[in-house]
């Protein structure tokens, strides 16, 4: 058997193995798959550098919109809505007057009045605080929190859906805390412009008041537009018609060619300036000054 | 040692793959074979094995034996293929047994002389897988226990023992084909 097997490689060679075959097309394959493997080895490098490139943009256009941003607090904000502290500290639900405190120790709550407690049915070794007969009184873009006529806190809308406390504590809500959002025009034109009447795809938004009120030079009329409160920052555009009185006072009504682009949806008022010398050449534009 | 000379010396990684390639391409081709019985998918171990091997560049100077070392990665990945489940074993005999006449004989010997090669071959083949190896390992590539050992990851008597049920169960097989 020995003998037989120590010519095994000449048997196996002259069989088997004889379309063994390693040439230069096999070698050709392994550098080019080795080409391929290290092209893609240094894809998810590349992909991941402009990912971060892509964040740090858009998060510099989202500062400098917040930056730009006009905030406005108004009364029924803050009704239904849940607060999630963004650090150390408590979340805060608005409901039906009451003020509720949830996942926090009551020495994290910075307030000299104590509040009530709340038993918890589902987990009775944690009752919920509570502040009662709660009432918001609104100032620009401030809160002013009141139990039982006693001043509780204050929270300053820094977001659309952000507001901080006077500890400097952020809270952050899952929803738009806006329902609307206001625009205010501002004739600085030579026509005696009578309405405004703003169209999207499915609404249509007009800022007379029916009371006849006109909006001559240098006066303002303001237009308030509903807001979804669980929309997304997104471009808003407007046809424009606008209705206005003629050298013979009668009314006359045109819509502008060119549609308007509220390229910042984001704030809750804007001031849009409308100048021009004749109907024709009516231009509608965002005030930048008012942003601050 | 003068290969492995040589390949530490090589100065880059694609002048270290070609080395390789040169010096191993065809003996692993053959070896996957053995484990596969199919040489396209031997082909495709054999470029999976220099792929890996051209990614241990940076450890040259760490091998002890090349030989050793590029059989053990083949021999694994070859046992990869044969586990996975879509591996069918598809032996295709008339493509195995190709007549090659040796100078020197007569018509009737050549003719004798390769039916005991493919015999021979075929019957190694047909060993069961562990004894197959180290038959191979041991009286193809000529390799010393010691290396087989360190290639299958086993000790050396193991190899030993293995080398001699492998004998007996091949000499079975030939003796009930009549060789």
């Amino acid at each position: 058997m020995n003998n037989q097997l120590k010519n095994l490689r000449d048997s196996m060679d002259h069989t088997v193995f004889k379309e063994a075959h390693f040439n230069n097309k096999q070698k050709e394959i392994i550098r080019g798959k080795i080409k391929k493997k290290k092209s893609f080895h240094f894809a998810p490098t590349v992909v991941f550098t402009l990912f971060v490139m892509t964040i740090v943009a858009v998060s510099l256009i989202y500062m400098e919109q917040e930056r730009s941003a006009n905030y406005r607090a108004m009364d029924h904000d803050l009704e239904d809505v849940f607060f999630q502290n963004l650090r150390n500290g408590p979340d805060i639900l608005f409901s039906e007057s009451q003020l509720f405190l949830y996942n926090t120790h009551l020495e994290e709550f910075n307030s000299n009045i104590v509040p009530k407690i709340q038993e918890n049915p589902y987990a009775p070794s944690y009752p919920t605080p509570y502040f009662d007969n709660i009432k918001v009184q609104t100032s620009g873009n401030m809160y002013t929190i009141y139990t039982n006529n006693e001043f509780l806190m204050t929270l300053e809308k820094i977001a659309p859906r952000i507001v901080q406390d006077g500890d400097g504590k952020k809270y952050s809500s899952s929803s738009y805390l806006s329902k609307s959002y206001e625009i205010k025009f501002i004739n600085e034109s030579n026509i005696n412009i009578f309405a405004i009447e703003l169209v999207t795809e499915d609404e249509s938004y007009v800022s007379a008041d029916g009371s006849g009120k006109s909006l001559a030079n240098g006066q303002s009329l303001p237009l308030e537009i509903s807001r979804d409160r669980n929309t997304v920052h997104r471009t808003a555009k407007f046809d424009v018609a606008i209705t206005f009185m003629d050298s013979q006072n009668v009314q006359q009504r045109i819509q502008l060619n060119e549609p308007f682009i509220l390229d910042n949806s984001y704030s809750d008022f804007y001031e849009i300036v409308i100048t021009g010398d004749s109907y024709d050449t009516l231009v509608l534009s965002l005030k930048e000054e008012a942003a601050e | 040692m003068e290969y492995l000379d040589e390949m530490i010396i090589a100065t880059t990684q694609e002048q270290w793959l070609d080395l390789l390639m040169n010096t191993y391409g065809e003996p692993l081709t053959k070896l996957a074979f053995t484990y596969v019985r199919d040489w396209g998918k031997a082909q495709e171990i054999v470029q999976d094995v220099f792929i890996t091997c051209y990614t241990q560049y940076h450890k040259r100077h760490t091998i002890k034996s090349y030989k050793a070392w590029i059989y053990r990665i083949t021999i694994n990945r070859a046992k990869d293929h044969y586990r996975t489940a879509w591996f069918k074993r598809v032996v295709v005999m008339n493509n195995w047994f190709h007549h090659k006449v040796a100078p020197g004989l007569t018509i009737e010997n050549q003719m004798i002389q390769q039916e005991a090669d493919t015999t021979l071959s075929h019957a190694v083949l047909d060993l069961d897988a562990k004894y197959r190896e180290v038959i191979l390992l041991y009286y193809y590539e000529e390799l010393a226990v010691k290396d087989i050992a360190h290639i299958l990851n086993c000790s050396e008597n193991t190899v030993k023992t293995r080398l001699k049920r492998g004998r007996e169960q091949l000499k079975n097989k030939l003796e009930g084909s009549g060789i």
